[in-house]
């Protein structure tokens, strides 16, 4: 008889598991083609997958580690592994990742961040921390000096968009956003004055709030930093969407409403972060659209189109006001939900916020006029505003049924149009043929394939006409 | 049948007149306009067959003719710079990456340029473009020679050539749009390689499936194109089909 003891069992069966599912992983790793990433950014990705495989692998580390904390954390690695598996060119339009992945890194302006950027099955978009996540999954596999070893000292980010809208190029025109919450995340200097004006602007704001938290015990303390976290949070996502408005102007405004289609439009939410740290908070989408109306980017956009809209065959796009009226605005009265999983007195919590409702929407909307400038300031000669005549000449050619990729045919083509100017156009345009009230579904149907194949053939020509002309020289 | 030369093309490609403007978009030089044809290049995406998947392909099997479609090509989008090798007797079909759209009043032709032609590189087999036509062709490459043939997205690997169709009776614009005098068939303004599509419309396929024996019993007659009395025909009393005149 040996000494072993049935756990000693069920772990020595748990390990060789571990040693199995590694086999694997390795091989799965070695199968993806590097060459078919879109993003540079990918191929770290896939190193720090293959150095952490390979680490776990090594024969003392599998000695000194659990398999009960290794085998989950490998189990994990495969989610990890599917991120880098749905980056490749067969899944992302590879022009678009290119042309947003050299705005980044010009937005970001140093290297020590780098984005890349894979499909997900949600729909929606979002940008998470590579390294953190890693960290999250993997802990318990390796000592942390060694997980730190493999991460390095740059920040991987992984952008992530919806798998269902690969045939609808136009909606990434969301990523914009993301780029917001990217600087404000990670730049200080920039997060620095956004912490200047939203302070300034909420002060009065939180003030009126002390008046209902009496006291300064923990649960107080507690339920006063979840309040400010929210606010900061309500103010950040509206300043994220200048971002998309300062570059396409009112077309953000669409292709955010296409995210939203169907869901509640009045539902101010806070609930505990998909990290597990901290939270998240989000305002309504009515309260979202109306503060981009008011934006500078999106009335100075808005009174060249109501100029020139007019103009255009499709009756759909004449009256540029009713058409961005289509973006859903229907709502009743904004409430917001605070949820009761974050720890602190969600009641209160939802009655202090719901009874300020006005009083917080005004220092939100204080913060993003104060702030649009900065937002516009650093998007300078990096992603230029979209103007009302490029995208009244892409709106023409999408109406001849011809790839928007520039406003007028030359010989040679010259630069053609930026790809902002692409996605907004794509946008109006798509916009124009959902609204269109006919029995004909399939002609509908038809017809909006055919502009989303010209969307994306376009972002293909124009990367290839300002290669050709700019980093070719011709 | 004529032919347009150097200045026709040019005079057409930057015509303000919407019912003569050729386009061609992006024209990237200006030395791809020839004396009688303009170049073309392939674009990023390919439709790659694969061969173990499927048996036979059988067009005239309707019920399972576009999933067999489906099944025999996998699409590959190549990035500029990529590699993708045709391999001796292989048939691909790869995206053009520019845009035609083409006047009523011309029709198109794809063909090989002299130097691929003499590796062996097919470029088109099914090359004609009709009036009315938008998108970006589908090339159907074939390595006919003996050695494989490295391919990049952006390679000038065709030329269009356009002749002008002769037409007795001027119609209006709008008339001619709906008329059988352009094109508006199922590759209209596709801009990705298609799947081949048949029988997706029009009767003149339809002879090849006389043998079916529900063509002869009349059976399924209300399941329109799956199954039953092809469309545009009409049934003498012995049952033989027999085509509508056009």
């Amino acid at each position: 008889m040996t000494d072993q003891t049935p756990t000693d069992d069920a772990e020595s069966v748990l390990r060789n598991k571990c040693v199995a599912l590694i086999h694997a992983t390795r091989r799965r790793l070695h199968e993806l083609d590097p060459g078919l990433f879109p993003a540079e950014s990918t191929k770290e990705a896939l190193a720090i997958l293959t150095k952490t495989i390979e680490r776990i692998g090594e024969a003392e580390n599998l000695r000194q580690a659990r398999p009960t904390k290794v085998y989950p954390a490998l189990l994990s690695l495969q989610d990890l592994i599917q991120d880098i598996e749905l980056s490749g060119s067969y899944h992302l339009s590879w022009p678009l990742i290119e042309l947003l992945g050299d705005a980044f890194s010009k937005l970001v302006a140093h290297g020590d961040i780098a984005a890349f950027y894979a499909t997900m099955k949600e729909h929606n978009y979002r940008t998470i921390s590579y390294n953190q996540q890693y960290q999250r999954l993997l802990g318990g596999a390796l000592p942390a000096r060694a997980l730190a070893s493999i991460l390095g000292t740059r920040q991987l980010l992984c952008v992530e968009l919806p798998s269902v809208e690969e045939e609808h190029p136009a909606l990434h025109t969301n990523v914009l956003h993301e780029f917001g919450h990217v600087l404000l995340d990670n730049d200080s200097p920039f997060a620095h004055d956004f912490v200047r004006v939203w302070l300034r602007e909420f002060r009065p704001f939180f003030t009126d709030v002390e008046r209902d938290i009496v006291g300064n015990t923990e649960d107080k303390q507690d339920l006063r930093f979840a309040l400010g976290e929210a606010c900061y949070q309500f103010a950040s996502e509206l300043v994220c969407d200048c971002f998309g408005a300062a570059v396409v102007g009112p077309a953000f405004s669409i292709a955010y409403g296409e995210m939203r289609w169907n869901k509640p439009t009045s539902f101010w939410i806070v609930q505990p972060s998909s990290s597990g740290r901290g939270l998240r908070a989000h305002p309504g989408f009515s309260f979202r659209v109306e503060v981009l109306k008011g934006l500078r980017s999106y009335q100075s956009f808005r009174d060249g189109a109501v100029r020139l809209f007019p103009r255009l065959k499709t009756p759909e796009l004449n009256d540029f006001d009713r058409l961005m009226d289509l973006v859903d605005t229907r709502r009743s009265t904004d409430r917001i939900a605070v949820n009761r999983f974050l720890g602190i007195d969600s009641d209160s919590a939802q009655s202090i916020l719901n009874d300020r409702l006005t009083k917080l929407k005004d220092a939100c909307r204080r913060v993003v006029m104060r702030f649009e400038p900065l937002v516009v300031d650093r998007l300078k000669g990096i992603l230029d505003p979209v103007k009302p005549q490029t995208i009244f000449e892409l709106l023409r050619r999408l109406e001849q049924d011809l790839t928007p990729n520039t406003a007028k045919d030359t010989i040679p083509c010259g630069l053609g149009a930026d790809f902002q100017s692409i996605l907004a156009a794509g946008l109006y345009y798509r916009l124009g043929l959902l609204s269109v009230r006919s029995q004909d579904e399939t002609r509908m149907v038809r017809s909006l394939n055919i502009a989303d194949q010209l969307v994306a053939k376009a972002i293909e020509q124009s990367y290839v006409q300002h290669h050709a002309n700019v980093v070719g020289g011709g | 049948m004529a032919t347009l030369g150097y200045s026709e093309l040019k005079s057409r490609l930057s015509s303000g007149n919407e019912t003569k403007r050729l386009v061609v978009t992006p024209i990237l030089y200006a030395d791809q306009l020839g004396p009688s044809g303009i170049d073309i290049r392939l674009g990023s995406s390919i439709l790659v067959p694969r061969k173990t998947s499927v048996g036979l392909h059988d067009v005239t099997k309707t019920e399972v003719a576009s999933r067999t479609e489906r099944e025999l090509y996998e699409r590959v989008r190549l990035t500029y710079g990529q590699k993708f090798v045709l391999h001796p007797n292989e048939l691909i079909l790869g995206g053009m990456f520019e845009y035609i759209s083409l006047p009523n009043d011309l029709v198109c032709t794809i063909t090989s340029r002299s130097s691929w032609g003499r590796l062996g590189l097919v470029v088109a087999t099914a090359s004609v473009f009709h009036p009315g036509y938008k998108g970006s062709p589908t090339l159907e490459l074939a390595n006919v020679s003996e050695t494989p043939i490295a391919l990049y997205p952006g390679l000038s690997v065709g030329q269009l050539i356009f002749q002008f169709v002769l037409r007795t009776k001027t119609r209006p614009k709008a008339k001619l749009e709906q008329s059988p005098e352009v094109y508006h068939g199922r590759y209209y303004a596709a801009t990705e390689p298609q799947l081949p599509s048949f029988f997706a419309e029009g009767p003149s396929e339809d002879i090849a499936r006389w043998g079916e024996d529900r063509w002869r019993t009349g059976k399924g007659a209300s399941r329109g194109r799956a199954g039953g009395n092809p469309p545009h025909t009409r049934r003498n009393t012995k049952g033989v089909p027999r085509l509508r005149r056009q």
